[in-house]
């Protein structure tokens, strides 16, 4: 049986009064990719977050478990550490802070002390993954970029860091063709170079097209209400959320 | 001289309830002077005594009180666009009275530097700026003073015809800050570029008073402030853009850019679009209290420390008005100067 990275165990979670997660459980192998499919409001994003660890997600009960550890112990600056990634659904501007300012930054954050020399090379090489022009560097983080150019970064930072585990958040939403194409290759090479796990928050086939998908888990309300395979996302795609709601 | 001086008012004071209509300084007794002129010497700048009387951003009381010292102006004899780095350190009550004119076609670069190796002290420099016909005067200022001095930072410019002023602030330390900053913009097509970075922490305070007068046509000013705030550091910015009849086509522009990363803080602006002409546009734009917390979670989430993450923010407030210092040994030298705050 292989390694399990993260297991989630009847996770409630709310913000302020209103509850949002609602008993969820989950888990995640060494070098698996997850699929989670819901509609709008289902709480996707809240349960990044909160393996994230954002304040003002209140965990009532339930467990994470990550790397063997407990997960709800660490502050999110530490479960960054110990090797848990999200790409924001969306990434927040930072005025005044360059791109690569920024992930010198963290890749030092992570241990790796890279001279500038070094960071250019390693980063030059996966901006080419991504076809993304190395101007782009210089750039203030996430400041005036388009949707495709932010989602980008986030691959791009991902690359760089090099995560035991991967949440990537609607990272294709709103993306044209093309850049969805270069995102999944993103990804792929992620998977190639790390053999990292996955959990992909998505409403389409596409970003899923060169990946192999584990696991398909459908979250309404809540609370995951169907899981299968890979074929479960056509099965969605075609018919719908309606018959998982309110079941 | 007793009591406290009144100085940054605004002109009209209206905003009674917040408080914000002037500056009380309390300024000490004795006060030695040519701290600031020595500096300029030792740079490698020429002294004469000076007698400009320009109006400044702190005021008239500022001014008369420094007279009644018996603080003498002096002259500061710069010749080219050579930059001219004054390192002024205060080892304790002092005052200064710099005049600065620009001849016709000129352009001067000129970088004070702020320390102070005595901490309970006072510092007022007072520099008064002619820049005649065509010619260009940029300033940079850094202050980095000691956590318990109070320095007084007060500017006047007058700019003929289409003369230019670009100020360049960084307050990056200094537990109390008193800055004020008048330009008359009283020749066609002059202008007034403004770049104020500031961090305030730790109980230190910033008190601004910045007036962009407008007297001739087509002349332009833009203000623009960025800046970090957290744990008990305050910033009270007035800025007035002043539209006096006959500046037929002039513009102005303040902008503020304020990062609040807690709620121990005090951010008081105070904008003043005064217009007495119509053919004129005037504009005040703030993005206050940025959304601070959700970057924080962004950098704390690819493995940045708390402290890290605001360190980066802290240097970034300041950067934006590094970025605007158009020498680059001015820039250069500031730039490694907050890099080790
Ligand atoms: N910061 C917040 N404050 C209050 N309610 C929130 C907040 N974030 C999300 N919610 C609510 O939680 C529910 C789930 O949101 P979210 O996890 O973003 O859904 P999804 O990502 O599945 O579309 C929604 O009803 C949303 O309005
Ligand atoms: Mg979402």
């Amino acid at each position: 049986m292989s390694k399990e990275t993260l297991t989630i165990e009847k996770l409630c979670v709310r913000i302020g009064e209103k509850e949002i997660l609602k008993g969820l459980d989950l888990k995640v192998c060494e070098g698996e990719t997850h699929v989670i499919m819901g509609p709008n409001g289902a709480g996707k994003s809240t349960l990044g977050n909160t393996l994230m660890g954002k304040s003002e997600y209140e965990v009532t009960s339930g467990k994470i478990t990550f790397m063997g550890e407990d997960l709800l112990a660490m502050s999110t600056d530490e479960r960054a550490r110990k090797g848990l990634f999200m790409s924001f659904q969306n990434p927040v501007e930072v005025p005044g802070v360059r791109l690569s300012e920024f992930v010198r930054n963290t890749c030092e954050a992570m241990g790796e002390k890279m001279s500038l020399w070094n960071f250019k090379k390693a980063a030059g090489e996966q901006m080419k993954v991504l076809g993304m022009d190395k101007t782009y560097l210089d750039r203030e983080l996430n400041v005036g970029f388009s949707g495709g150019e932010k989602k980008k970064a986030e691959i791009f930072q991902l690359l760089m860091l090099k995560p035991k585990l991967a949440i990537l958040d609607e990272t294709d939403s709103g993306l044209d063709v093309d850049a969805v194409r270069t995102v999944s290759e993103g990804v792929k090479a992620y998977q190639e170079q790390t053999g990292g796990s996955l959990i992909i928050i998505t409403h389409s086939t596409r970003i899923l097209e060169s990946l192999k998908v584990d696991r398909v888990h459908v979250i309404a309300d809540g609370t995951i209400v169907c899981e299968g395979d890979s074929s479960l996302v056509d099965e969605i795609n075609e018919n719908g959320f309606e018959k998982y709601i309110g079941k | 001289m007793s009591g406290n001086l009144i100085i940054n008012s605004l002109v009209p004071p209206t905003w009674n309830r917040l408080k914000v209509n002037e500056y009380e300084l309390p300024l000490p007794g004795t006060l030695q002077q040519d701290t600031a002129a020595d500096a300029f010497k030792t740079a490698g700048a020429g002294t004469a005594e000076g007698s400009l009387h320009i109006q400044t951003g702190c005021g008239k009381e500022l001014s008369d009180a420094l007279k009644e010292k018996g603080i003498i102006p002096k002259q500061i004899l710069i010749k080219g666009p050579e930059l001219v780095t004054s390192k002024i350190d205060y080892s304790g009550d002092a005052a200064d009275v710099i005049c600065i004119k620009a001849e016709e076609g000129q352009t001067l670069n000129i970088l004070t530097d702020i320390t102070s190796s005595a901490d309970k002290a006072a510092g007022v420099l007072q520099i008064l700026i002619e820049a005649a016909k065509g010619s260009v005067v940029n300033l940079s200022q850094l202050v980095r003073a000691g956590r318990d001095f109070t320095f007084v930072n007060d500017i006047g410019v007058v700019l003929e015809d289409g003369a230019g002023f670009n100020l360049s602030q960084v307050f990056a330390e200094g537990g109390r800050i008193i800055s004020g900053y008048m330009a008359l913009l009283s020749g066609e097509g002059s202008s007034s570029n403004v770049h104020a970075g500031l961090v305030r922490k730790a109980s230190q305070f910033i008190d601004m008073n910045y007036v962009m007068r407008h007297t001739a046509p087509s002349t332009r000013s833009e203000t623009y402030v960025s800046g970090a705030l957290m744990e008990g550091g305050s910033k009270t910015f007035r800025g007035t853009i002043d539209f006096v009849k006959g500046c037929a086509g002039a513009e102005g522009a303040e902008n503020e850019n304020m990062l609040l990363l807690d709620d121990t803080v005090i951010n008081k602006t105070v904008p003043l679009i005064l217009c007495d002409e119509e053919n004129v546009a005037g504009s005040h734009g703030a993005s206050i209290g940025r959304p601070a917390e959700d970057m924080l979670y962004y950098m704390m989430s690819r493995g940045i420390t708390r402290e890290r993450a605001l360190k980066i923010l802290e240097k970034a407030s300041l950067d934006s008005a590094v970025s605007y210092i158009s020498d680059e040994k001015a820039r250069e030298y500031v730039s490694s100067a907050i890099e080790g705050i």
